[in-house]
């Protein structure tokens, strides 16, 4: 073992214990793909200990020039157990887990408890909201990387028990984009060495992370420009919270909607003229999920109070088939409009936006 | 600029007369380049990200952060 590690063990700082601790460690990597191949062949290649692979997806002639795990022959076949087999054939000492399936909501928590850390190079934003609230939620370090054409982003979120901290997904981006308005690689293109450096770069942050060697871009978002060779590194403010909404705990986690998030903006909002038409339809229910003493009071149409720390899988008739959540600002019931969204598909949920105060109300 | 707003604006820097503060510097922007507005960003100013309104200096360097997919 020592010999096929030795030109890196002599390095300071590493040695017989930055190995073991290598060794010891379990990395999940989501998403096989451009940034996952050079993730996976660099932590496999430096002997980290147990590798998980999450993808659902199958190897396609468009993705070899840039995932470069996988040869012509590939075409077709799963890309976790593709890249497993691949990388067993590297270096054996790692313990690979293929996992041919699509991380969701309901899967999450559960694949990333078996994990110390966890790095993001999936190729969407539903995915990358779910890991940052998962990983939150579980207090695992998460590696972030995405590219758009020529560009990079690379950022750790320790989430490290220290929730008064920012730093994470949701605090550098606390509004998803609306679905279509920021293109994957597949609609809009991408360099393939770009995804090498990016990739590369997550891996040496979780080799900084396991062995402690380093300074972890900890509270930073860096940038890369391949067609200008520019590195900025930006540092996000510690103690100013942007005020957003996530899933407070597993349970919701798993029924968060997240698929649904990107679109709530446009497709279930309501100001109170929507309102008031959606009431003189009957069939209604209006949720106020303030909490009891909060003005102004509702008087001219009838609500349901259900602070939102009580919203749950039981505070709802199962028989509503309409409900409006409202607050004062439209935060707090986007909040709760998610959460019965996830756990009553059948139900047709709306969010007063704006809230109670932007509007005329009397 | 970065990523999408890049894009949108045809560059990726661009000199502005010093205006007060970062909320009046987004709205030249806006007003330069009107469709980025449906692109959601952060603002760096002199390699800090700020969550409220920031004094600009005439030197400051202010970034547009959009949030990239892409994987």
């Amino acid at each position: 073992m020592d010999e096929r590690y030795q030109r890196q063990m002599c390095l300071p700082g590493m040695g017989t214990p930055g190995q073991a601790r290598l060794r010891a460690a379990r990395v999940l990597v989501i998403g096989a793909g451009g940034l996952g191949c050079p993730v996976l062949q660099y932590l496999t290649a430096a002997g980290v200990g147990t590798l998980g692979i999450v993808d659902n997806d199958q190897v396609e002639l468009s993705n070899l020039h840039r995932q470069v795990l996988y040869q012509t022959v590939d075409i077709g076949t799963s890309k976790a157990i593709c890249a497993a087999a691949r990388l067993k054939a590297m270096n054996s000492d790692v313990h690979l887990i293929p996992f041919n399936d699509r991380i969701t909501a309901s899967n999450a928590a559960d694949i990333i408890a078996g994990f110390d850390i966890v790095v993001d190079a999936s190729d969407n934003f539903p995915t990358r909201y779910l890991l940052n609230d998962a990983c939150y939620l579980l207090h695992k370090p998460l590696v972030y990387g995405a590219i758009h054409g020529f560009e990079g982003q690379v950022a750790v979120w320790r989430n490290d028990n220290k929730p008064a901290l920012p730093g994470g997904y949701r605090d550098l981006f606390p509004d998803p984009p609306a679905d279509g308005l920021i293109a994957n690689c597949a609609g809009n293109g991408v360099i393939g060495v770009l995804a090498g450096i990016i990739g590369t770069l997550q891996a040496g942050e979780v080799i900084k992370i396991i062995t402690g060697i380093g300074a972890v871009l900890d509270q930073k978002l860096l940038t890369y420009n391949w067609s200008t060779q520019q590195f900025w590194t930006f540092e996000l403010e510690a103690g100013n919270q942007v005020l957003y909404s996530r899933p407070q705990d597993l349970d919701t986690l798993k029924n968060w909607a997240y698929d649904d998030e990107l679109e709530c903006d446009c497709t279930a909002e309501l100001n109170m003229t929507g309102l008031r038409q959606l009431l003189s339809g009957g069939g209604v229910t209006v949720v106020d999920v303030r909490l009891p003493h909060e003005e102004p009071v509702i008087t001219d149409f009838e609500t349901v109070n259900i602070p939102l720390p009580s919203i749950n899988r039981h505070s709802i008739p199962e028989e509503v088939e309409a409900c409006v959540f409202v607050c004062n600002t439209g935060k707090r019931s986007r909040e709760a409009a998610r959460i019965a969204a996830g756990f009553w598909p059948g139900m047709k949920v709306y969010n007063l936006k704006n809230g109670l105060l932007a509007e005329d109300f009397k | 600029m970065f990523g999408r707003l890049a894009e949108i604006a045809g560059l990726t820097a661009l000199n502005i007369d010093w205006v007060k503060d970062s909320d009046q510097l987004k709205q030249k922007v806006l007003e330069l380049f009107p469709a980025i507005a449906a692109i959601p960003f952060r603002i760096a100013v002199d390699k800090k990200i700020i969550s409220e309104t920031t004094t600009l200096q005439a030197s400051s360097m202010v970034a547009l952060l959009p949030p990239f997919s892409g994987g």
